[in-house]
C-alpha cells in the first residue's frame, strides 16, 4: 500500500481534498467506533493535540478562562515535548528542560504530592477540590515506559466515574497499548470504558510510517474550529493508505485474538521459570514485563547481556523491569524458543551468581596499641571455584575480573601482592596483621609449570598487568630484582607447584592512584559496608600503612580449585596527633561515616581487641570473642546499621593493662663499613623465646652490590653471652649477574633459646654507567629488606601473632608461619660527573691519539 | 780486584800466554760465583721481606692492599679468586655470576692451597715473585751472551748484571705492593717471563706453551707470540742466513693449538658462560670498576649507542700493533716482547701497577738505551705522579667525599701518557742505537725528525 500510494500522491495541503484521507478517517472512526478522527504524524504530537483539545473543549464547555487543569499519573510517559514533560515525574525527562507549562501536571496543585497510578483516591483528591477547573484526565491503560505496570482491575474504571462525576475528559493514551497489542483492540476495553479522547500512535502505521490520530466524539472534536490547529503531514495521502493498510492486516489477520492467546501463552511459560531472581512477570496480551530481583550489583542489564548472547534482543528500564513486547505477527514457535531463551538465560544467569559459589565476606580489626596509636585492620575476602580450565565461558559476580582474568592468563593460581609504607615498630605493636609488612611493593607469584623460559615470560607479564591494574611501577620488577626463594616461602601451599617468583620495589610509593584501583575491586567498592571507612586522606596520614591482596588456590575434595582472593589494608594510625583525646568515635578517626554492611557480605564485622582494661566502647558490641588470648568486641553492621563506635579509653597510669606485646623473633638488618667502594651487611636476629626456633633468612641484593658469600660469618650470643659460631643447616647462595639477576642469600638456621645471632657478610659496590644512576643519584640506592621465616610453635611461648589468630578464628587453620622483615637501606654508589661525557671522550680519545701518533712513527720512520 | 791482578801479573811471568788465560778464566768464574751468590741474597731478601710483611700484617694486606683498585682489578682479584674457589667448593658454577673472571688453572692452584693454612698461599705468591725475579736475571745472562757482537765501538761494559736485575725488579715498591694484595697477575707475569726466556733459549716450544698459558691467565700476553715466533726464526736464519715463513707459520699453529686446547677443555667442563666470563668480559670491558687505564671512565660516560664502537676501537689499538712492532725490531725480537707488555700494560682493558711493574722489571735489559733516553725525566716524572695521585685522589673521592670521580680520572690519564711516553722514548732509543752500531761515523749528529 506504501509504495503504491507514494508512485501516487505523497501530499498535499490540508486545504485540499484527496481522495485517501477522506476514506481513511471514515475507515478508522468505523473501526474503533467513535465519531471523528484527528490524524496527525507522531505519538508525542497526538498527545499534544488531545492535551489541546481538552483545554479548548474546557473553554467552552466548563467556562474555564485559559487557567483549565490537565492531569496526568505518577510514571507517566507520553513523549518528550515540552507539554508532556510539563506533566512527567522522571527527572531524566525533565531536569535542565524548564521552565514548564502551568497546570499540565502530575502533582496535586494543594498538596504538591504525586498522583499515584493505581489510586483513584488521588485522582479524587484532585477532582474535590479542583475538578471545576479541570479540563482532561489523561493516563496509559498499562504504563509502558514505567515498566509494563497493569492497574489494578477496577482503577481505570473508578477513574472514569470520577472524570464523569466532575465533567472531566477522560483522555486514553493508546500509543503503546492500542491496536490490538493487549489482546484487545484498545487495552483500555479491558475495563469496558469508552474514553472521551482515544491517542493511537505507534502501530497504527504497523511500523512503517509515523502516523498517529486522536479518536474523539463530534463534541469534542469540533471545539477546535477549522484554522485553529493543524499538521502539515497530519493525515498525508500517504500516512492514510498506510494505516488503512495496518489495520486492515489486523483485522484480517486477527491479530487481536492472536495477541491474547499467544500473550497468555507466554506468560505462562514464564511463570513456569521457579528462580528467586524473577520478581513478577506481568503484562497484558504481548506487551509483557519482567521484573527481576537485584543480586550482587547486578541488574536487569547484566540479564539483557544473557538474552543478547543467546539471540534475543530486549531492553532493560528502571534496572530491575525488562520489557517484552514481541511483534503480534510472532508464531507460537518462535515465542516458545523466546521462551526457552529466557528460561536459559535466567539459568545462566543464577549459574554465574552461584558458580563459585562466590562469597564475600569483609572485617573490621581495631587495635588500639600500646603506645596509644591505633591499628586498623580491614579484610576483604571473595571465595569462589575456579573455573575449570577447559571452560570458555567466566562470570565474575563478586570475585574481581581483572585478577580471575589475570590468574588464568599469566598461569598464576598463588599472587601475593603488598604495597607498604612506614615501619612495623615491632617492639611497640607486636605482631603484625599481616605477613608482608616489608616497605615498598612486594608481588610473590608461583607460575605454574616448568619451563623456566615461559615462566620468565609469564612473570614479565603479570608483573606489566598488575602495574597497569594499581597504577604501580611494578613494572620495574623485572630479572633484574626478582629472585627464586626455596625456602623462605613454602608454607603457602598451593593447588598447584610452580615456580615461585619474588620481586620487590623497595622505592615505590605508595597513595591513592593505587588504593582506587583496589577499592574498585570490593564488591561494594566504598559505596556500603566497611569500605565506606577507607579515607585515603586518613589511611595515607598514618604511621604505618599497608595495603596488599593474596590470591590462593586450593584443592577441594572433589576435585575442584577453589580460590580465595583477600585485600587487605592495615594502618596504624596515631588518634592524638589528629586531636582527639582519650574518647573518640570510628567516624572521628577515620573522617568517614559507616554505613550499612555491604549487601553482598556473608559478614560484615567489626572487631575490637581489648586491652585488659580500661577501655569502654559505645554502642554496645553485639557479641564477645577471643583472639590469641585477647578480649575482642564484636560488633555485627548487618544486625547494627550505621554504627558508628565510640571508644574510651582511662587515663593510662598502669600500665599493665596494656600487655607487653613483642614478637618471637625479630631482625634488623644494619649496614656496615664507609667509604663509597665497599661495605657489608649485618643482622641481628633474636630469639626470645625458650625454645630454639628454626628459621630460614632471605636477602636479596641487587647486583650492584657485589656479595662475596666466603665472607658469611654466622655468630651466636647465648643468655649468658658467650660466642659460639653457627652453622646454617641449608645454604642457597645464587650469585649476581651483572645487568641480569641479583645474588640471592638464603639460610636455614635453628636460633638457640634466648639468643642473638648476627649474620655478616661483605660487598663491593659496583659501578654503574652514568644513565644507570637515578636522577637524584647521591641519595643512593634502596635496598629491600631482609626477610626471616619461621614456623610459630606455641611451645616457643608468646602469645599467637596477630594474622594466625584471624587466619585460625576464620577458617581454623593451625599451621601459623611468620615472617619478619628487616629495614630497608640505603646503599649510596660513587657516582661519575655527570656533566663529563664530551670531556671524558675528548681526553681518553686525545692519549689515544696520541698513542696512534707515537707508534705511526715508530714504525715509519727511517733512520738509513 | 788489585790482588787478583798482582798473581796475574805474576803468573803472567812465568807463562805469560797459558797463565794469562788461566788467570782469566778464574777471575771470570769468581766474578760469575760472586755474582750468583748476589743474586741468591737478592732473591732471599726480596722474598724475606715479602713473607715477613704477609704474615706480620695480614691485616694490611687482606683489608687495605688487596682491595686497592690500583692493585686489583675484576680480573686479578685475590677476593673474587677466594669467592670463585668458595663458589666452585659448594657446587656453584662460579663462572654462572658476575664476580669471578679468572682462569680455571687459578681455580684448581687455589681449590688445593684452600686446604692448606693461609702461609702456604703466602709462600706461592713469594715464591712466583721470586722466579720471576730470577728468570729475569737469567734473560740478563742469556742476552749479555748474544748482545756481545752487537756493540757500538766504544761502549763499556754493562754494569746490569743478573743481580741487579733481579734487584730492580723484586724491590721496586710496585712490583712489593702486587705481591703484597695478592694480585693473581703475577702468575701471567711468570707465564710472559719464562716464555721470553724460553724463547731467547732456542727452547721454541716451552716459550709456546707459556705464552699460551700467559694468555690464557690474561688474555693480552697472547701478542707475545708474535716476538716468539721471531725468536724461533731468528736462532734458524743464524744457520741459514733468511727468514724462514715456515717457521713463524709452525709457531703460530702451534700456539693456536695450545690456546685452543686450553679453552675448550675448560669450555667443556665449565660451559660457554666460561667464555663470557672471562675472555668476552675482558674484551667488552664489561666491569665498570675504576683502574688504572683508560677503559673506566670511558665506558661510564660514554653514550650507550656508541659503546660497540668504541670497544672496538680500543682493544684494536691495544691488540693490533703487536705484529708491526715485532716486525720493526725484528733483528731483537726480546726487545720487541717488551715494547708490547709495555702497550698491553697502558691500554689493556683491567690494567694495575703490577702490569707497569712487569715494564719497568724487563726494562734494565736494556740498560745500553739509557744514554739514548731523551724524555727519562718527563716520562719518570709523570709516572711517578700518576702512581702518586692515584691514591690520594682516590680517597678524596671515594673515602671522604671531596673529590669526584674526574679526580682519580685525571691521574690515570697521567699515569697512562707516562707509560706511553716511555714506551716510545725507549722505542726511539733502541732505533737511534741502532742507527750508531751501523753508521758509528753519526753518532755525534742530532737526528732530525722528517
Amino acid at each position: 500500500a506504501l509504495t503504491e500510494q507514494a508512485s501516487r500522491l505523497c501530499l498535499s495541503s490540508r486545504a485540499f481534498y484527496n481522495d485517501r484521507l477522506g476514506a481513511a478517517e471514515r475507515f478508522i472512526t468505523e473501526f474503533f467506533g467513535y465519531e471523528m478522527m484527528l490524524p496527525m504524524n507522531t505519538g508525542a504530537e497526538a498527545v499534544e493535540t488531545a492535551i489541546k483539545l481538552a483545554r479548548k473543549w474546557g473553554h467552552i464547555h466548563k467556562g474555564l478562562n485559559d487557567d483549565g487543569y490537565v492531569i496526568g499519573v505518577e510514571g507517566n510517559f507520553h513523549g518528550r515535548t515540552m507539554g508532556i514533560i510539563s506533566m512527567s515525574t522522571d527527572p531524566d525527562c525533565r531536569n535542565g528542560f524548564g521552565p514548564f507549562i502551568p497546570n499540565i501536571t502530575a502533582v496535586n496543585p494543594d498538596t504538591g504530592s504525586k498522583i499515584r497510578y493505581n489510586h483513584a483516591e488521588d485522582l479524587e483528591a484532585v477532582l474535590k477540590t479542583h475538578g471545576a477547573k479541570v479540563a482532561g484526565f489523561l493516563v496509559e491503560p498499562i504504563q509502558g515506559e514505567a515498566g509494563i505496570k497493569v492497574p489494578e482491575p477496577g482503577y481505570l474504571k473508578r477513574c472514569y466515574e470520577l472524570c464523569k462525576q466532575y465533567n472531566v475528559l477522560f483522555i486514553c493514551d493508546e500509543i503503546q497499548t492500542g491496536i490490538a497489542r493487549t489482546g484487545t483492540l484498545l487495552a483500555i476495553e479491558h475495563e469496558q470504558i469508552r474514553p472521551d479522547i482515544v491517542i493511537l500512535g505507534k502501530a497504527l502505521s504497523g511500523g512503517v510510517y509515523p502516523v498517529s490520530a486522536v479518536l474523539s466524539s463530534r463534541e469534542v472534536m469540533l471545539s477546535i474550529k477549522p484554522g485553529e490547529h493543524g499538521s502539515t503531514y497530519g493525515g498525508n495521502p500517504l500516512a492514510c493508505a498506510v494505516a488503512v493498510a495496518a489495520l486492515e492486516v489486523v483485522r484480517d489477520e486477527n491479530l487481536t485474538e492472536r495477541a491474547k492467546t499467544l500473550g497468555e501463552r507466554f506468560r505462562e511459560g514464564l511463570r513456569k521459570i521457579d528462580s528467586p531472581l524473577i520478581k513478577d512477570v506481568r503484562g497484558r496480551g504481548l506487551l509483557n514485563a519482567i521484573e527481576v530481583n537485584p543480586v550482587a550489583g547486578k541488574t536487569a542489564w547484566d540479564l539483557c547481556l544473557l538474552l543478547r548472547d543467546r539471540g534475543l534482543l530486549a531492553k532493560p528500564t528502571h534496572d530491575t523491569i525488562i520489557r517484552l513486547a514481541p511483534p503480534l505477527t510472532i508464531t507460537a514457535e518462535q515465542l516458545d524458543e523466546c521462551i526457552d531463551i529466557i528460561i536459559k538465560a535466567v539459568a545462566d544467569y543464577s549459574h554465574g551468581l552461584l558458580a563459585g559459589a562466590e562469597s564475600f565476606a569483609e572485617d573490621l580489626l581495631v587495635k588500639p596499641l600500646q603506645d596509644g596509636r591505633v591499628l586498623l585492620h580491614f579484610e576483604f575476602s571473595v571465595q569462589r571455584t575456579a573455573p575449570a580450565a577447559n571452560e570458555s565461558l567466566h562470570h565474575y559476580e563478586l570475585f574481581p575480573r581483572q585478577i580471575g582474568e589475570i590468574s588464568r592468563r599469566y598461569n598464576v593460581d598463588e599472587l601475593h601482592l603488598s604495597f607498604t609504607q612506614g615501619g612495623w615498630r615491632e617492639s611497640k605493636w607486636g605482631y603484625p596483621p599481616v605477613n608482608s609488612q616489608g616497605i615498598g611493593a612486594e608481588v610473590r607469584a608461583r607460575i605454574k609449570g616448568s619451563n623456566v623460559v615461559e615462566s620468565e615470560r609469564q612473570w614479565k607479564g603479570l608483573t606489566n598487568a598488575l602495574s597497569g591494574v594499581f597504577c604501580a611501577s611494578l613494572n620495574f620488577i623485572d630479572k633484574t630484582n626478582t629472585a627464586t626463594p626455596q625456602l623462605t616461602f613454602v608454607d603457602t601451599d598451593s593447588a598447584t607447584s610452580g615456580v615461585l617468583r619474588h620481586g620487590y620495589l623497595p622505592r615505590e610509593n605508595v597513595c591513592t592512584e593505587n588504593l582506587t584501583p583496589w577499592i574498585k575491586q570490593l564488591p561494594c567498592q566504598s559505596k556500603s559496608g566497611l569500605g565506606l571507612l577507607l579515607n585515603p586522606y586518613r589511611l595515607y596520614n598514618s604511621d604505618f600503612h599497608s595495603m596488599g591482596l593474596s590470591l590462593i588456590s586450593t584443592k577441594s575434595a572433589d576435585g575442584k580449585t577453589l580460590q580465595q582472593y583477600k585485600q587487605h589494608l592495615s594502618a596504624v594510625v596515631d588518634p592524638s596527633a589528629l586531636g582527639l583525646g582519650d574518647r573518640w568515635s570510628l567516624s572521628e578517626l577515620v573522617d568517614r561515616q559507616l554505613g550499612a554492611a555491604c549487601p553482598a557480605a556473608k559478614r560484615s564485622t567489626v572487631h575490637v581487641i581489648r586491652p585488659d582494661s580500661g577501655l569502654t566502647l559505645e554502642p554496645k558490641p553485639d557479641s564477645a570473642t577471643q583472639l590469641a588470648g585477647r578480649n575482642v568486641s564484636v560488633f555485627d553492621l548487618r544486625s547494627q546499621p550505621s554504627v558508628d563506635i565510640t571508644f574510651e579509653f582511662a587515663p593510662r597510669k598502669d600500665s599493665g593493662a596494656w600487655p607487653s606485646e613483642r614478637t618471637l623473633v625479630s631482625a634488623h638488618r644494619y649496614v656496615t663499613g664507609h667509604g663509597g667502594s665497599n661495605g657489608g651487611v649485618e643482622t641481628t636476629l633474636t630469639n626470645r623465646g625458650d625454645v630454639p626456633v628454626s628459621i630460614s633468612y632471605l636477602d636479596v641484593l641487587p647486583w650492584y652490590l657485589r656479595v662475596y658469600s666466603h665472607t658469611l660469618v654466622i655468630q651466636t650470643q647465648a643468655a649468658d653471652g658467650s660466642w659460639t659460631l653457627l652453622r646454617p643447616t641449608t645454604t642457597h647462595f645464587t650469585p649476581a649477574i651483572d645487568r641480569g639477576r641479583p645474588s640471592s642469600l638464603e639460610l636455614a638456621l635453628v636460633l638457640p633459646a634466648s639468643s642473638r645471632t648476627t649474620l655478616r657478610y661483605s660487598f663491593d659496590k659496583g659501578f654503574l654507567k652514568y644513565t644507570e644512576h637515578p636522577p637524584d643519584a647521591n641519595r643512593g640506592f634502596n635496598i629491600g629488606p631482609a626477610i626471616v621465616s619461621y614456623q610459630h610453635n606455641a611451645a616457643g611461648g608468646g602469645e599467637l601473632p596477630l594474622h594466625c589468630a584471624i587466619e585460625q578464628a576464620l577458617t581454623g587453620a593451625s599451621e601459623c608461619t611468620v615472617r619478619a622483615y628487616t629495614e630497608l637501606f640505603l646503599a649510596s654508589l660513587p657516582t661519575p660527573d655527570f656533566s663529563m661525557p664530551y670531556n671524558v671522550i675528548t681526553f681518553t680519545c686525545t692519549i689515544l691519539a696520541l698513542f696512534f701518533g707515537r707508534i705511526f712513527n715508530l714504525l715509519t720512520r727511517d733512520f738509513a | 780486584m788489585s790482588a787478583d791482578s798482582e798473581q796475574n801479573t805474576a803468573a803472567a811471568e812465568q807463562n805469560p800466554d797459558t797463565a794469562i788465560i788461566a788467570a782469566l778464566k778464574r777471575q771470570l768464574l769468581r766474578t760469575e760465583a760472586a755474582e750468583r751468590r748476589r743474586l741468591l741474597r737478592v732473591l732471599i731478601t726480596g722474598s724475606a721481606i715479602r713473607l715477613i710483611i704477609l704474615v706480620a700484617f695480614p691485616g694490611l694486606v687482606s683489608h687495605y692492599l688487596s682491595s686497592r683498585v690500583e692493585l686489583s682489578t675484576p680480573v686479578t682479584s685475590y677476593k673474587r679468586l677466594v669467592e670463585g674457589v668458595h663458589l666452585s667448593i659448594h657446587n656453584t658454577s662460579p663462572y654462572d655470576g658476575g664476580l669471578f673472571h679468572q682462569s680455571p688453572l687459578l681455580l684448581i692452584l687455589f681449590r688445593l692451597l684452600h686446604v692448606l693454612p693461609d702461609l702456604f698461599t703466602n709462600i706461592v705468591y713469594v715464591a712466583v715473585d721470586a722466579m720471576i725475579a730470577l728468570t729475569l736475571a737469567k734473560l740478563a745472562a742469556a742476552k749479555a751472551d748474544k748482545s756481545k757482537s752487537n756493540r757500538v765501538p766504544g761502549e763499556i761494559r754493562f754494569v746490569c748484571t743478573p743481580s741487579a736485575v733481579a734487584t730492580m725488579y723484586l724491590f721496586n715498591p710496585l712490583t712489593v705492593a702486587t705481591t703484597l694484595a695478592k694480585s693473581t697477575i703475577v702468575f701471567s707475569h711468570l707465564a710472559i717471563v719464562s716464555a721470553l726466556y724460553a724463547g731467547i733459549s732456542g727452547l721454541t716450544n716451552q716459550a709456546i706453551m707459556f705464552t699460551a698459558v700467559a694468555a690464557h691467565l690474561s688474555l693480552y700476553p697472547a701478542v707475545l707470540i708474535a716476538p716468539i715466533a721471531l725468536m724461533a726464526a731468528v736462532s734458524r736464519k743464524q744457520a741459514q742466513q733468511r727468514w724462514l715463513v715456515g717457521d713463524i707459520a709452525l709457531t703460530l699453529a702451534k700456539f693456536a693449538f695450545a690456546t685452543g686446547a686450553l679453552h675448550l677443555l675448560f669450555a667443556a667442563v665449565f660451559g660457554t658462560q666460561y667464555f663470557m666470563a672471562t675472555v668476552d668480559f675482558t674484551l667488552r670491558a664489561a666491569d665498570l670498576q675504576p683502574n688504572v687505564g683508560l677503559f673506566w671512565y670511558f665506558f661510564i660516560e660514554i653514550f650507550d649507542e656508541f659503546r660497540p664502537f668504541f670497544f672496538v676501537v680500543f682493544q684494536l689499538t691495544a691488540l693490533a700493533f703487536a705484529v708491526p712492532v715485532s716486525w720493526r725490531f725484528r733483528d731483537d725480537p726480546l726487545f720487541a716482547g717488551t715494547m708490547l707488555v709495555g702497550i698491553i700494560s697502558a691500554l689493556k682493558s683491567y690494567p694495575s701497577w703490577g702490569d707497569l711493574s712487569l715494564f719497568l722489571g724487563l726494562l734494565p735489559l736494556f740498560e745500553e738505551l739509557a744514554k739514548y733516553l731523551q724524555y727519562s725525566f718527563l716520562s719518570a716524572n709523570l709516572l711517578m705522579y700518576g702512581v702518586g695521585l692515584a691514591p690520594v685522589f682516590w680517597h678524596l673521592w671515594i673515602e671522604l667525599g671531596t673529590g669526584n670521580a674526574n679526580f682519580f680520572y685525571a691521574a690515570t690519564l697521567v699515569y697512562v701518557f707516562g707509560q706511553i711516553t716511555l714506551l716510545f722514548d725507549l722505542g726511539g732509543a733502541k732505533l737511534r742505537r741502532e742507527l750508531d752500531i751501523h753508521y758509528p761515523e753519526t753518532r755525534t749528529r742530532t737526528v732530525i725528525q722528517e
